[in-house]
């Protein structure tokens, strides 16, 4: 009897274990929802990928007429926590979105690590198509930063870079010492800009950005999250910090590009055609690389960028989103002259070399609305390109203060020094523990 | 049917039956994703990868550095709560008569929300808190209690204060149930209050005490709450614990590192359970 009953239960128990275990395999349903690529957005989400794929949509429309499967389809959240928790359930589920962007608050620099993206050299190794792609024709200090232990994660699309441009006479105004074309580094602020940080009429250091990004930019430049390293409790960072923060007060959170503002600086990431259009005209500007942690530091950002979920099937629309990414046209389009003059904004340099070196070209061909060409042809815009071309230390993230380590790990401390809670031995402190420990864990 | 359905199967079966109900809810919820998360520790990604996830698990300092802080918090803080609830039982069971009302305010810091406790232990303990004005008053200089070696005095001595009284209770129950007669005879053969403690009372409540030691086992496991109210997902590292790192790891979606941990969590539970069942086994004079 005993026996009888306990085979009973061993019965119910396989019963009871069988929807647990079906829902941990693939679901041919789920599969065949959607043929589309699918992406997760919140309702009210924008940002360059939503973009990128909009117009990857329309080039569908065109490419693939009768066949809508190649495009790839918001499905949408009310909420960015419903958005992210699905979105980690299903990873872990084996399931999710074919496609996740950096503009998603997500923790890439370690997902990388951890075999949940697609290698992309595989996928397209395994799947030999027309289009082969050579990848020495890419720029290998981007791809580099997208990689990890050789393989390719994260399909960078445009990069952008640091720099900061400044109108001769507002430096001279405030005596500043750097010499223009030189980095600009953390350490030596107090140096070159003593006279403007003395000043009792201070210009805004920065014309664009918040205070926010600034001190965000700052803390990335003190972190190595390929090769986990954490340069907080160094006595340059200490020192730099006190003048980080007399930057901030000075900035006033403006999110629009202004030329002649009066500020110190002038933004950063603008493409060589919409640099060399606002600034070929006049000869009163200075560019300078920076700011940066060491002189030789050449910071650099992936401006769009995305990965493939492992769990993904669909090869075919997965192959021909990564031709149209990679392409000459779409490498050129999104980063010389057509994007600027057809007003779409923003994104800077090509990730492919020839695209690159094009975009350079094209730049010296627009002409102003009196018919006159733009000057490329001058220190100001050699310097421009050297600098990029010297790109050399490359973040994922283009908004750092809206990355997942920026908000989740480090922004309660963050926000707890800002605003006087914490003394700033604390804050090196806490910093320097909640990062190792981030990085370690 | 009948045949087979004798008295003694009836009674079997019935009590098979009661048992069901509650056996499917733990498999449920226990055992088949207790598997399933064993499993998952075997992967990586869709990839059978064996016992690495294990011996990078035990590779990794920060998971080291949890178990560490984990084990201290452990092995301090659960004899420390047994001994200090078990004496003031001891007091306590001294009156003849103790009313409800106070016997009920034991449990008051068990039911008050985590939140509005933390609210009052910032307040006593942060940096420009009332303990520090007080040390400054006096002329000593501030502790950091949040962000230094003493988060941890603090973290025990919150999980002493939450749960000191629920446990007291908890003996004091056990004491009740010790027969006055034995104590009578001892008293009469000229034993001491230390002889009597040791001799008669704490061998007689060792089912109490084993039951106040699991209770306080997940308890412990509890106190996490308060850690992340306290310093959040990454406090300081004197208080980083396992489940901080459970935590951390379910949200970087690192799942397969997360279950490998979930696993030594587990057996760190066993492990302790076991030898302090074999040792209950031994010394139980209750019976």
């Amino acid at each position: 009897m005993r026996v009888f009953i306990s085979k009973i239960l061993i019965l119910a128990l396989i019963l009871s274990a069988f929807p647990f275990l079906t829902a941990c395999t693939d679901s041919k349903d789920d599969e065949t929802k959607t043929e589309k690529l699918t992406y997760y957005v919140t309702d009210d989400s924008y940002g360059r990928f939503k973009t990128f794929a909009e117009r990857y949509n329309r080039y569908c429309y065109d490419a693939y007429e009768n066949d809508p499967s190649y495009q790839i389809e918001f499905v949408k959240f009310e909420s960015e926590e419903e958005l992210y928790a699905k979105l980690s359930t299903e990873l872990m589920a084996g399931k999710g979105p074919d496609l996740v962007s950096l503009e998603q608050k997500l923790p890439f620099e370690k997902l990388m690590k951890q075999n949940v993206f697609m290698n992309i050299y595989d996928l397209l190794e395994n799947n030999s198509t027309d289009d082969e792609v050579d990848w020495t024709e890419y720029n290998q200090t981007i791809l580099d930063a997208c990689s990890y232990d050789g393989n390719l994660y994260i399909l960078p699309v445009a990069f952008g870079n640091d720099v900061l441009i400044a109108d001769r006479s507002i430096l001279e105004r405030y005596d500043v010492t750097a010499k223009p074309g030189s980095t600009l580094t953390y350490g030596n602020l107090s140096d070159d800009f003593s006279h403007y940080f003395s000043a009792s009429d201070k210009a805004p250091f920065l014309s664009n950005g918040t205070a926010e990004n600034i001190f965000y930019n700052f803390i990335f430049n003190y972190v190595d999250f390929a090769n986990e390293e954490v340069y907080f409790d160094t006595p340059e960072f200490e020192s730099a910090l006190d003048d980080v923060l007399k930057i901030m007060e000075t900035v006033e959170d403006a999110y629009d590009f202004d030329i002649g503002s009066n500020s110190l600086f002038e933004g950063t990431g603008f493409s060589f055609t919409a640099t060399a259009w606002t600034y070929g005209t006049q000869n009163s500007f200075e560019i300078f690389n920076g700011l940066s942690k060491d002189e030789d530091d050449y910071n650099a950002y992936i401006q769009i960028g995305f990965a493939i979920n492992k769990n993904s099937k669909k090869t075919d629309q997965l192959l021909s989103l990564i031709n149209y990414s990679l392409g000459e046209l779409v490498q050129e389009f999104y980063s010389d002259a057509w994007e600027f003059q057809m007003n779409s904004g923003g994104s800077s340099h090509p990730v492919r070399y020839e695209a690159f070196e094009n975009s350079i070209i094209n730049s010296g061909q627009l002409k102003y609305y009196d018919g006159g060409l733009v000057d490329v042809d001058n220190d100001f815009m050699q310097t421009y390109v050297d600098i990029t071309k010297k790109a050399n230390t490359v973040c994922l993230y283009e908004i750092k203060s809206e990355s997942y380590y920026a908000k989740d790990v480090i922004g309660s401390i963050v926000s707890n020094y800002l605003i006087g809670d914490i003394t700033k031995a604390k804050f090196i402190r806490q910093l320097t523990s909640a990062t190792k420990i981030y990085l370690d864990e | 049917m009948k045949k087979f359905l004798n008295k003694e199967r009836k009674e079997a079966l019935t009590a098979y039956l009661f048992i069901l109900p509650s056996f499917i809810g733990i498999a449920v919820f226990y055992i088949i994703p207790y598997v399933i998360c064993f499993v998952k520790s075997l992967f990586v990604g869709q990839d059978f990868v064996g016992l690495t996830n294990y011996i990078q698990l035990f590779e990794n300092g920060v998971f080291l550095l949890a178990l560490k802080n984990t084990a201290i918090f452990t092995i301090i803080a659960i004899p420390l709560l047994m001994v200090v609830s078990f004496l003031l039982a001891l007091f306590l069971n001294s009156f003849e008569k103790i009313s409800s009302f106070f016997r009920s305010s034991f449990l008051i810091p068990v039911v008050v929300p985590v939140a509005s406790l933390i609210c009052v232990w910032q307040v006593l303990f942060d940096d420009y808190g009332a303990i520090n004005g007080l040390l400054n008053f006096l002329g000593l200089s501030s502790i950091e209690f949040f962000d230094s070696e003493f988060s941890m005095v603090m973290i025990i001595f919150i999980y002493v204060w939450k749960y000191c009284g629920f446990c007291t209770v908890l003996f004091t129950a056990g004491l009740a149930n010790v027969p006055q007669a034995l104590y009578e005879s001892a008293r009469l053969d000229g034993a001491n209050s230390f002889q009597t403690v040791t001799k008669i009372t704490i061998p007689m409540i060792t089912p109490t005490t084993f039951f106040v030691f699991l209770m306080e086992i997940i308890y412990s496991f509890k106190i996490f709450r308060e850690v992340f109210v306290l310093f959040g997902d990454y406090p300081n590292e004197n208080v980083y614990f396992l489940q901080n790192f459970i935590n951390n790891n379910y949200y970087n979606m690192n799942y397969s590192r997360l279950s490998a941990a979930s696993i030594v969590l587990s057996l760190f539970i066993v492990a302790i359970l076991f030898v302090f069942f074999m040792f209950e086994r031994k010394r139980s004079f209750s019976d």
